[in-house]
């Protein structure tokens, strides 16, 4: 069964008396464990993509399933219930909660969601660790570094056991040395902990590590290969 | 974790939050300040009014005070005044005869309004005996004396020693006249008052008007002005039967009723204003800290923050900010309280004469007293208004879309 499948999927934007096709009968599936990437130009609808997926937005026709479950027309609590338990977000600006520290900012689903205390620490403690923030558990997102605030955000991403991870062109802000071993992370992540990750982006360093590439122009795709 | 977010978030801008506070501490504290001189300063009327009047509770004949005439006179005060003497909120009773009637010389006539007083009696009628300019307060309760105001006796042009007839109607309903000595001049400062109050020993009176010792009224003063309602039902039930009854000073001064009636109610729109600007202070600054961080609760909606809590924090920030502003607010109200309690607010420079008004004097030192059910009102309605004010902000960020808070900054 596909974790994503979308079905003539559209979206269309009023900009004055002009109508904007974001997104035109858009027919997808990713599968699970998939480590996929949008690409295009800009404006070609893929944050738009990612958002009508990650219910952030609701389509202008079309239907979307997310693990079998179809999520086009929840309500503002279910969707919001969605993103805490099945989704997790990774932003090309990372982010993070200024006042909540790394820990808090990995630890903040698991509250939304009332885990208890013991097994919080237990999962953000590793978490961290596993995307290689040991010792700086403690630091807010202004005494991190680009890379790190990214880090924090996958750990907070990963939190929650998402059923895939939607990053919205994750590496746009960070040079070219933290950006491969943001890569290397996730690609490490999809392969040891079969996290489905579905990535939009422009940059090649990206595109080439796909496992998938779908490719939209003028929000319809054009291409979905996979490698 | 709503309320983690919420402290922290207050923390951010310090700056901003410690005068937000500061505007609700100052609102408070100035409406404080208004309540515990405004009431200090109506303590104060109503004391010299009862004082100068009838006491906090008055005991008098049915149809008295519609008519006050000699022949509406308690026969036998005797019994009252025991029952009277038998309440714990009781300080003091007076038996008095009080009426209507003429003083007249050679210069003119003026009608007045006399009260017979028991001069031995400690605290009897001592407004007027502090307020004495010239001559002697009255000593004995049977000689032909009399205490006039300082205005009456300008008008009938008398000194001390002249002889004035008092003219006016005895307990069988028949005009009578009397012949009186001045024997001291006072003046309080109301103009009413010193124009229309003259003192005459009740001993002389009950002969002079045929009431053996009968007496119009008996004037209660208690211990405390406040529990005027738990000696009224203690009082009461414990009176003779008969056509006496127990009035209030309310009934029995109704423009100095009203017209603390009518103060307060000015008060209360004055701090309501104030308040209402505080307020809408707040509701400002809340709204702009909702807008500066429109993507960062964008964000907390993306990852699943429910928009009900969304609005709870924004609420909780509320909260906390109105209960520290309340509470400096308090602390500096209570400062400023003390301090005109204890020394007063003088204002005798800004008038070379005392004040009267509504029939009793108003002091130009003006006291501070606050009461704790009138402080902790105003709290409760500080609280109430300022968070009122948090909920259009806090049910805006709740309305925030995560993508269109969420778009490139």
């Amino acid at each position: 069964m596909s974790i994503i499948r979308t079905e003539h999927l559209s979206r269309y934007y009023k900009q004055g008396p002009v109508q904007v096709h974001a997104l035109q009968d858009v027919n997808l599936a990713i599968e699970k464990g998939d480590f996929a990437v949008v690409a295009g130009p800009s404006g070609s609808g893929k944050t738009t993509l990612l958002n009508m997926i990650g219910a952030l937005d609701k389509p202008s026709e079309g239907r979307i399933w997310l693990d079998g479950f179809e999520i086009t027309n929840l309500s503002r609590r279910q969707t919001s219930r969605l993103r805490r338990d099945r989704i997790g977000f990774v932003f090309q600006f990372y982010n993070l909660i200024p006042v909540l520290t790394a820990y808090e900012n990995a630890e903040f689903v698991l509250l939304l969601k009332g885990v208890d205390h013991g097994a919080r620490k237990e999962k953000v403690m590793a978490l961290l660790e596993k995307v290689g923030l040991s010792g700086l558990e403690m630091r807010k997102p202004h005494e991190l570094s680009g890379g790190q605030q990214q880090r924090v955000a996958i750990a907070r991403a990963l939190a929650s056991d998402p059923v895939i991870i939607l990053a919205d062109e994750p590496t746009a802000n960070l040079d070219t040395h933290t950006e491969e071993g943001l890569m290397d992370l996730m690609e490490e992540l999809n392969r040891e902990m079969g996290t489905t990750f579905l990535f939009s982006s422009h940059d090649p360093a990206v595109i080439n590590r796909a496992g998938r590439l779908i490719v939209l122009r003028d929000g319809e795709i054009l291409s979905d290969e996979r490698k | 974790m709503v309320g983690k977010l919420a402290f922290r978030n207050l923390r951010r801008n310090l700056r901003r939050t410690l005068l937000t506070v500061a505007a609700i501490a100052l609102g408070t504290a100035l409406a404080m300040f208004s309540i515990g001189l405004g009431d200090g300063g109506h303590q104060q009327m109503i004391e010299n009014g009862v004082r100068i009047g009838q006491g906090h509770l008055t005991v008098q004949r049915e149809g008295f005070l519609e008519s006050p005439s000699s022949s509406l006179y308690i026969h036998d005060p005797g019994p009252f005044m025991a029952a009277i003497s038998r309440s714990p909120y009781v300080a003091n009773a007076y038996p008095r005869i009080r009426g209507e009637g003429i003083l007249a010389t050679a210069a003119g006539a003026e009608g007045v309004v006399f009260q017979g007083i028991d001069p031995a009696l400690p605290g009897e009628a001592d407004i007027f005996r502090d307020s004495l300019t010239e001559g002697e307060f009255l000593t004995d309760e049977n000689n032909a004396h009399l205490v006039i105001g300082a205005k009456l006796a300008d008008r009938l042009k008398l000194t001390l020693g002249k002889k004035v007839v008092l003219t006016t109607q005895d307990a069988a309903g028949e005009i009578t006249s009397t012949l009186v000595r001045v024997q001291g001049i006072y003046r309080t400062g109301s103009g009413t008052i010193d124009g229309s109050i003259c003192l005459v020993p009740i001993g002389y009176l009950q002969n002079a008007l045929g009431m053996e010792k009968g007496v119009t009224s008996i004037a209660i003063y208690l211990e405390n002005p406040f529990k005027e309602k738990e000696a009224l039902a203690d009082i009461g039930p414990k009176l003779p039967p008969g056509p006496e009854h127990l009035y209030q000073w309310q009934t029995l001064q109704p423009d100095l009723r009203d017209y603390v009636v009518i103060d307060d109610a000015f008060g209360y729109m004055t701090y309501a204003i104030v308040l209402l600007i505080v307020a809408i202070g707040v509701l400002n600054t809340i709204l702009m800290s909702v807008m500066e961080r429109r993507r960062e609760i964008g964000i907390l909606t993306a990852v699943g923050m429910e928009s009900e809590d969304v609005m709870k924090m924004i609420l909780v920030e509320t909260v906390f900010i109105t209960l520290l502003g309340i509470f400096a607010g308090v602390l500096i109200g209570l400062g400023v309280n003390w301090y005109f309690s204890t020394y007063g607010l003088d204002l005798s420079s800004m008038s070379p004469q005392e004040w009267s008004l509504a029939g009793t004097v108003i002091d130009p030192v003006l006291r501070s007293h606050l009461r704790p059910h009138r402080a902790l009102g105003l709290c409760v309605a500080v609280f109430l208004l300022t968070v009122t004010m948090g909920i259009y902000p806090a049910w805006k960020a709740s309305r925030i879309l995560p993508v269109e808070a969420m778009e490139k900054p």
